[in-house]
């Protein structure tokens, strides 16, 4: 009876260390990303990841856009740890990189044996380092977002129009044509904040001007004035209410064929531009690098860029799901599931990916041509104040030598 | 001539003095910690950091004197701001103090089925302000919104109600108007029941007119609360925000941006706190300067009385 007891007390003991063995084991990250498609990428990510580490819990909260860097800003400089895993836009690493508040990845790389792949693609990686573009590593591209100019190749061969169209006043001409009462010429992001910025800049940029020139406004300049000038008249062949225009009634535009040409989009909005289940316009649009005018235009970089809070109690699992979701592998099944632009440049010629995405070798070429957006931490606060003086312009409340003048002087009080 | 000598006083007995001296006092302390945490220490506080460049991401904390108070003079978009700010309480308080007397005096009157209406008149100002705002987010709908049904219903072109510059801000003053009327109704029905009915009975044996009785009898005396109702809604207007933010966002261009707004902007989107501590402390100065008009003129009518 006594040894009966003996083993059961044993066997109990075993039961007991071993699941609080386990307990400790069980590791919960949390992972502050955004929402919508991205939150979808991410998530077939964390459940391949679950699946394979059956001890670590992902918890992700996905935010839109403006709350996302609020969130971030209040959560990194307050120090908490409340998050392991932070998502940034790219524009976003010039402010918090360097005041340290991710993890520096170069040691970790050191110390866990892995490799950082060379396949990623260079413009997108330098866009995670400190100082940029040759620092440290602080974090790694998940989306290969670029930004490419839409057209339909349809309607520019039923017109005879050359295609893609060279140069912005040829958009014009085109946009002229096409627009007819039942198709809109033109369309483009046109609501106040980061949309009509990220709209307006690929003009700037082909008519040679830029925001910041050596560190002052360069908003003053005639290629500002002509650029703007050219935004305006787009405007008169898209829709009406085109200056609240934000990335899903731009998409929705595209998909019914009720736009000819969308002045951007992102690889990452339009998954499926070809799959007749949702789109009016299969084998239609052509996604092409921008037309340029004075000059000819980069493509916009545009990524969003995975690190790990520098006070993240877990930063070990955190290394090693970043290097997960990083994979070819987990790259291409987000890519295959929710349309998930890769970073790496491997997978933008692989048979599937490319079967499935038509653009993806272009997006490739504009990927690695890419420009970024100016690298000061200021940026937010420049891209805000420039938001509001296009919109005045754009919907008539300053002509636009005033507002661009206005701008000049607002850009020019930030930066001095 | 001997001494008298106090009966020794006991422990208990003379805490219970002492509180009884101090109760006043005591029961004071509570309330006068919460308001020095929360009210005086954050004011002084953002006094102190509106001398300061404070950027909170770059831990930057530098003294710079009165340049954030330049800097706001400057600023076209402050100034854009405070001018928005006034042509949105100039609007809302104006017709919100209109229309709240006309339903309180009909309210006042034997109204039929009183006690229904009485209660769904004051129904708005129960929701929260971002409920309001989704309602009326979709009736300003420009493609399926009430507004633009309506007009297209008499053959006109619908308005772009939130993103016509001509239109935003006087539709977030309806909205405004609509959650807020009620508030207007209440005080100035208070005022209006404490009105005896015979002072209108002898106006009525004198021949005085409805409109007369208004004038003469009810304006008069409803005075006071009509001054403590403007002043209200004008504090209240200057902390528009969540209406601003939920239907324009400051926008089209900057023709909504609020001096709220401005300050939240600076504060939480660009964490630029010195600056946007400075911008507070303006507001706070503005809103003070309202409201020392109207009180000094209540206490001054309220001791004329005395």
């Amino acid at each position: 009876m006594r040894r009966w007891m003996l083993l059961w007390a044993c066997l109990l003991t075993v039961v007991v260390v071993a699941g609080v063995a386990v307990a400790q084991e069980q590791v919960n990250l949390v992972f502050l990303g955004r929402d919508g498609t991205y939150e979808e990428a991410m998530k077939v990510a964390i459940a391949a990841y679950q699946k394979a580490h059956p001890n670590v819990h992902i918890e992700y909260l996905g935010l839109p856009w403006s709350g996302l860097r609020e969130k971030i800003t209040v959560e990194l400089v307050e120090g908490r740890g409340d998050f392991d895993l932070i998502i940034l836009d790219d524009p976003w690493t010039s402010e918090f990189l360097p005041a340290g508040f991710l993890e520096n990845l170069d040691p970790w790389f050191h110390r866990t044996g892995k490799k950082l792949s060379d396949d990623f693609i260079e413009p997108l990686l330098a866009l995670g380092r400190w100082p940029y573009p040759d620092g440290a590593q602080y974090a790694l591209p998940i989306v290969g977002n670029v930004q490419l100019f839409a057209y339909r190749r349809d309607l520019f061969k039923a017109n005879g129009l050359e295609h893609p169209p060279a140069t912005w006043s040829d958009v014009v001409a085109a946009a002229e044509k096409f627009s007819d009462g039942q198709t809109f010429g033109v369309v483009f992001r046109g609501a106040r904040g980061n949309d009509i910025v990220v709209s307006f800049l690929p003009i700037l940029w082909a008519f040679g001007g830029d925001v910041i020139v050596d560190g002052r406004s360069g908003v003053n300049s005639p290629e500002f004035l002509a650029a703007l000038k050219l935004f305006l008249k787009l405007k008169e062949y898209a829709p009406g209410d085109v200056d609240t225009y934000q990335a899903s009634r731009v998409r929705e535009m595209l998909m019914s064929g009720r736009a000819a040409m969308a002045v951007e989009v992102w690889p990452a909005w339009v998954p499926e531009l070809d799959d007749p289940a949702v789109s009016q316009v299969v084998g239609k649009f052509e996604l092409v690098k921008h037309p340029g005018e004075a000059s000819s235009s980069a493509p916009m970089l545009g990524p969003w860029l995975l690190g790990i809070n520098a006070k993240s109690k877990h930063k070990d699992v955190a290394f090693d799901f970043l290097t997960f979701v990083t994979s070819p592998e987990i790259q291409k099944m987000a890519a295959i599931e929710v349309g998930n632009p890769p970073t790496l440049a491997s997978l933008y010629t692989d048979p599937l990916l490319v079967s499935m995405y038509r653009w993806y070798p272009d997006q490739l070429e504009a990927l690695q041509n890419g420009v970024a957006r100016p690298r000061t931490p200021l940026w937010s606060r420049i891209e805000d104040t420039l938001a509001g003086y296009l919109h005045e312009a754009l919907v008539g409340i300053r002509s636009p030598e005033e507002a661009m003048e206005a701008a000049h002087q607002a850009i020019s009080r930030i930066l001095r | 001539m001997a001494k008298t000598i106090a009966p020794p006083v006991g422990r208990a007995e003379q805490i219970s003095r002492w509180l009884e001296k101090h109760m006043g006092l005591l029961l004071l302390l509570p309330a006068s910690l919460i308001f020095l945490f929360l009210t005086v220490f954050p004011l002084f506080y953002n006094a102190y950091i509106s001398f300061f460049d404070y950027a909170f991401i770059q831990r930057l904390f530098e003294f710079t004197g009165l340049d954030n108070y330049r800097f706001l003079i400057e600023d076209e978009l402050f100034i854009g701001s405070i001018k928005n700010t006034l042509r949105f309480l100039l609007t809302a308080t104006t017709v919100e103090v209109i229309v709240g007397v006309a339903v309180a005096v009909l309210l006042n009157a034997k109204l039929f089925a009183k006690k229904v209406i009485l209660p769904l008149t004051i129904l708005p100002m129960m929701f929260p302000t971002m409920v309001v705002t989704a309602i009326w987010a979709i009736i300003y709908d420009y493609e399926y919104g009430f507004f633009s049904n309506v007009l297209r219903t008499f053959g006109l072109a619908p308005v772009r109600w939130l993103s016509d510059h001509r239109f935003a801000m006087e539709s977030i003053a309806l909205v405004d108007v609509w959650q807020w009327t009620p508030f207007v109704v209440l005080v100035i029905l208070a005022g209006l029941q404490s009105i005896p009915d015979y002072l209108y009975e002898a106006a009525q044996l004198d021949g005085a007119s409805d409109w007369q009785q208004f004038c003469h009898i009810t304006l008069p005396v409803i005075a006071f609360h009509l001054q403590l109702v403007i002043l209200l809604r004008v504090i209240d207007g200057f902390r528009l925000f969540d209406k601003v933010y939920a239907l324009t966002g400051g926008g089209p261009g900057h023709s909504t941006e609020t001096i709220t707004m401005f300050i939240f902007k600076e504060g939480f989107r660009y964490f630029n706190l010195g600056f946007a501590a400075a911008a507070s402390l303006v507001m706070l100065l503005l809103i003070l300067a309202v409201s020392l008009i109207y009180t000094r003129r209540m206490w001054r009518e309220m001791c004329d009385e005395a």
